[in-house]
């Protein structure tokens, strides 16, 4: 046959195919696959643009060095825009903008009154990403801001106002320069993770620093330079500069600057990618298993085509160009609804949207159209191969099958091509042989648990009620198709739920991580005297606040009688643990969420004096990464300088602390009493709704002395994120379920006709319809119970992988599922079942007969 | 002297079933002229089948020689049978065979365009008028009576004028009066074109409308006439 002819026959037997609705399942399940790539695509793309930006916001720049003193102008000029120094020759010329930021705290002075205060002299150019939010009174009303104080002005936080007792427009002196206040500063970007440590902030612009003479040779200043560019610029810029940069100084960026925000991110895009997968398999394995179907109804086709002459790959030819127009039309359709619902998406959640929210590339469509032919041809191709093999003699006798091609070979290609398909999806070599080797493992043990099943099922079926022997008799009777169908089912419902129970623990970690209440303000220096003043305050204001915890500043400075700077090694020398003080704590029991990984809690009993007659050294807890990084372990002894004093504290165990918490957190915490004869202040944290603002106010009267730290603004920005995050997982979600109905849709089909004959016979011979919905329910009632108890333990080893292994979250045995998943599959696949195989009961038994 | 438009030469044709042997053709020879037309009946299970698809060159045989049309199918691979089948062959069955996905006039194009001919569309309307079906050109076979689709059949074995017409039961699935309406045009056209005929039918009284019956029993050639 011609190639005109040949196109022409492969698109009038589509046409009719696509017409008769032989394909719709394929198509459908192709479509889904495609649409869900796309849409997450597009989606994941866009919102990790925006989610970036935003996470860049919160750092001010793109990327940031920090170092302790001025870097070398020739690390950053060759960058500045146009201004290339011909002279470093191996600098990448790339064009990046950049601000400086100088942080050093100075006492600031307005008339008799002195507060220590932390300023940042910030070039005009500064906040690069993100913006301030400054008030032009005290707790006024907040204008957004990207603009930075001009020369001869301050902008400053209201604990400078109070404690220099003096209002927006009057005077500060920083040194030798007189500067007016014309902003309260409420929020900054870039303002890092320590921040009890932080005295009151005041932004002033860096032209006024010369004048002013603060900083000086040795001063202890916090120089950072803050970048921007394009990402490819950027990263040129990031792995040319880290080589030179000595151990004090530091790159930078969103991923490892604001930990609680990254790791919801890499989590979240886990996720999506790991749905996303599980949505485009299921749909591949419905495309096998009605591509069967498709080939197992084209056998008398491609037999007459023989038969009137056509040639064995006139046959091929014809069935892989319609994969071809299936593909291709399946890919640009499932593009444009990829498209399509994204946009629905960003239009539905504009609100939580930032105000840019970038349009995606093309690429996830180039990417679709392509799965679309790898899904298609991949799936159906082992099967649909076999039409070539059809003999024309099954025209005369109708019961010759072709010869089926190798299992090693079918196996074997759907094995490269599911690979290849998680790799292209992951890029992440090592996830896909995970997946592989559990998918392998989850199938293997699914067929024995099948089999072994079945076996139980045939053999306590003799005692069954004679309302259902019959149907689990038809059940077994049918087992070659019927235990492939329930592991089909099986793995589907085990994929769904899956992806269901991993979404919930994940947003139920994000809300626990951020619930409504979580503190929004940290108040440190209270002191001892006030303690029962400040808490009668927070009871009379109705404010819940944490614990009051006793903090000393002190500095770790020996372990086991080694100095410090000696005892880590050089990359740790610039730990920020070790470079500042610390806030030192004692309390009698552990904070909630921290956990023990090693040693004990003190109890009553242990308390070192009461139980020997000479006091020991008291012991002290420390944080599992600090530990793990200084090298230190239970029982050694550190020693930590408070004022001027030393204390020597023995280790009794080592904990992991969520620093994302939002709550006070400490590195170091002592048994109660340690810290009695050294000087204290209290720390604790509360949260306030906005509109209670004006016990801020009073607060501050009445306790000048304590120092006020605001948070909001930080806590909305990330929870922002996360509801973006939740929502784009709840999306991947749905695509997954549609995937998951597209299989049982397929499975259920490809018995189908098999069942409406047998059906049709029963009713000729007399059968009644309530009879055979009887039988129908059990059968396919029992054939998704089966499949429930295969989801219940793939998903239990699955869950427990993932947990411990990905997402390196805790995993505890779900028994709700173990009862739920039975009957969930039970009610599943008997409404499908029973739904699809309606025309033995809707309609003339004759009818289904003759057009079977 | 007439031309052979089939010559069969000791053919026999055996299948393993359950590690055995079992010998469905034995040792069977004949030959057929062009333009003749042959009836082979026999009991079911007798072969009959067997031996159309054999001659038809749907199948190997085991041992044995087949020329049709001067091409021995014996040394042929099946891509060759099947240019020679395009070439020289039409089929009628029992079941009709009709394509459910293209109407009658493109059921009746598709052995057409196997040959890449030219007005495949005017020739098979041509024919679907010539067996009565003009009004049945856009139909789809499930919209056609039975007796209808054989006639659709019909007119595709016919349309490409085939040297050689192989039957199978072509009125088995029909009642009576519509079998006897679709022999009649089965004996037409065979005239008209000058086709060679080859029938299995277990119909004496259609296989008494052959010049000659060849009657198998257990796979072996009893009776010729």
């Amino acid at each position: 046959m011609t190639l005109p002819t040949l196109i022409r026959l492969a698109l009038r037997l589509l046409f009719r195919e696509w017409r008769a609705g032989s394909l719709t399942v394929m198509a459908t399940a192709l479509l889904i696959a495609i649409t869900s790539h796309t849409t997450i695509g597009f989606f994941t793309e866009r919102l990790s643009n925006a989610m970036e930006a935003k996470a860049t916001h919160l750092l001010g720049a793109d990327l940031v060095i920090k170092s302790p003193s001025a870097i070398s102008p020739k690390l950053l000029e060759n960058y500045t825009n146009g201004n290339i120094n011909e002279n470093l020759n191996d600098a990448p010329k790339a064009s990046l903008n950049i601000a400086h930021t100088v942080e050093f705290t100075t006492v600031a002075i307005a008339g008799d009154e002195l507060k220590l205060t932390a300023v940042k002299a910030v070039s005009s150019n500064y906040p690069l990403k993100g913006f301030m939010r400054t008030s032009l009174t005290l707790f006024g009303e907040e204008i957004t801001t990207t603009d930075s104080p001009p020369t001869g002005e301050l902008w400053v936080e209201h604990r400078v106002l109070s404690s220099l007792s003096i209002n927006v427009g009057d005077t500060v002196d920083i040194g030798d320069a007189a500067l007016k206040v014309s902003r309260v500063l409420t929020f900054e970007p870039d303002r890092s993770g320590a921040f009890y440590a932080l005295a009151p902030r005041i932004i002033m612009n860096i032209d006024d620093l010369p004048k002013a003479g603060v900083v000086q040779q040795g001063s202890r200043v916090d120089y950072r330079y803050l970048i921007e560019g394009s990402p490819a610029n950027i990263k040129t810029y990031r792995d040319w500069i880290k080589p030179q940069l000595t151990p004090s100084q530091s790159v930078l960026d969103i991923h490892n600057e604001r930990p609680s925000v990254s790791s919801s991110l890499v989590r979240a895009e886990s996720y999506m990618k790991l749905s996303g997968l599980v949505a485009i398999l299921l749909a591949a394995v419905a495309i096998a298993m009605s591509a069967r179907l498709y080939a197992e109804s084209h056998y008398d086709t491609s037999a007459l085509i023989r038969c009137l002459g056509g040639r064995q790959n006139d046959v091929l030819f014809i069935f892989i160009l319609q994969l071809a127009i299936l593909a291709f039309f399946s890919g640009v359709i499932g593009s444009i609804f990829g498209w399509l619902s994204q946009s629905l998406i960003a239009f539905l959640i504009q609100d939580m949207l930032p105000e840019s929210f970038p349009q995606p590339s093309l690429t996830s469509a180039w990417t679709g159209l392509a799965l679309s032919f790898i899904v298609l041809f991949g799936f159906s191709l082992p099967t649909l191969i076999r039409l070539r093999q059809v003999s024309p003699l099954r025209v005369l006798r109708k019961n010759l099958e072709p010869n089926s091609l190798s299992g090693v070979i079918i196996y074997l290609a759907t094995f490269i091509f599911v690979s290849l398909l998680i790799f292209v999806y992951t890029q992440d070599i090592r996830l896909t042989a995970a997946s592989l080797i559990g998918g392998a493992t989850i199938a293997l043990f699914g067929f024995i648990i099948v089999a072994l099943l079945f076996m139980l099922l045939n053999k306590f079926n003799q005692k069954s009620p004679l309302i259902i022997k019959s149907g689990i008799r038809n059940l077994i009777r049918r087992k070659n198709e019927t235990r492939w169908q329930t592991l089909a089912f099986g793995i589907t419902l085990m994929a769904m739920t899956l992806v269901v129970i991993i979404r919930s623990d994940l947003i139920d970690t994000w809300q626990s991580q951020m619930p409504e209440d979580i503190p929004n303000h940290f108040v440190m220096n209270i002191l001892p005297g006030d303690v029962n003043a400040f808490e009668a305050f927070l009871a009379e204001k109705k404010i819940t606040s944490s614990n009051l915890y006793p903090v000393s500043r002190g500095r770790l400075t020996h372990i086991n009688n080694v100095a410090v700077k000696k005892s880590v090694t050089k990359e740790e020398e610039g730990n920020e643990a070790l470079n500042r003080e610390l806030n030192l704590t004692e309390a009698k029991v552990m904070q909630k969420d921290n956990r023990l990984v090693q040693g004990e809690w003190w109890s009553d009993k242990t308390k070192s004096s009461k139980t020997s007659p000479t006091p020991s050294i008291p012991k002290v807890s420390i944080e599992a990464r600090l530990a793990k990084k200084l090298n230190v372990k239970l029982g050694d002894e550190l020693t930590f300088f408070i004022g001027s004093r030393s204390l020597k504290a023995s280790v009794s165990s080592i904990r992991t602390v969520k620093w994302d918490s939002f709550k006070p957190n400490f590195y170091m915490v002592f048994e109660p009493g340690s810290l009695n004869s050294y000087p204290t202040t209290n720390l604790t944290s509360f949260y306030l709704p906005e509109k209670n603002r004006d016990a801020l106010n009073a607060m501050l009267r009445q306790f000048p002395a304590i120092t006020l730290l605001e948070v909001g603004a930080i806590l909305e920005q990330i929870k922002s994120i996360l509801a973006q995050v939740t929502l784009a997982v709840e999306i991947v979600l749905s695509f997954v379920l549609f995937a998951g109905f597209a299989v049982t849709f397929a499975a259920l089909q490809s018995t189908l006709s098999q069942r409406l004959h047998e059906g049709a016979l029963m009713r000729t011979l007399g059968a009644s319809k309530r009879q055979i919905r009887i039988n129908q329910w059990v059968e396919y009632a029992m054939m998704g119970s089966l499949s429930g108890l295969i989801a219940v333990s793939g998903t239990e080893v699955v869950l427990w992988a993932l947990y411990t292994q990905v997402f390196h979250l805790e995993y505890n045995v779900n028994l709700l599922l173990i009862v739920l998943l039975p009957l969930v599959g039970a009610l599943v696949i008997g409404l499908f079942g029973v739904f699809t195989s309606r025309k033995v009961l809707d309609e003339s038994p004759t009818l289904v007969l003759r057009e079977l | 002297m007439s031309n052979l438009a089939l010559a069969v030469q000791a053919l026999h044709k055996s299948v393993e079933l359950n590690q055995q042997t079992i010998e469905i053709l034995s040792d069977i020879s004949l030959s057929i002229t062009e333009g003749d037309s042959i009836a082979i009946v026999g009991s079911s299970g007798s072969g009959k089948s067997t031996l159309l698809g054999l001659m038809a060159g749907l199948d190997n045989a085991t041992t044995g020689d087949i020329t049709l049309m001067g091409n021995n199918l014996s040394t042929m691979s099946e891509d060759q049978r099947a240019k020679v089948r395009a070439e020289h062959v039409g089929f009628v069955f029992q079941s009709f065979q009709l394509l459910p996905n293209l109407s009658a006039t493109e059921n009746v194009m598709l052995p057409l365009e196997v040959l890449n001919q030219k007005n495949a569309q005017s020739q098979a309307t041509a024919m679907l008028e010539r067996v009565g079906l003009s009004h049945r050109l856009t139909h789809y076979p499930s919209q056609l009576s039975g007796g209808e689709q054989q006639r659709v059949a019909l007119a595709r074995a016919f349309v490409t004028q085939p040297d050689i017409l192989f039957a199978d039961e072509p009125t088995g699935n029909l009642d009576t009066k519509t079998g006897n309406h679709i022999a009649d045009l089965l004996f037409e056209l065979n005239k008209e074109i000058n086709t060679t005929l080859i029938l299995v039918t277990h119909d004496e009284h259609l296989a008494k409308r052959c010049q000659h019956t060849i009657r198998l029993e257990a796979g072996a050639l009893v009776t010729t006439s």
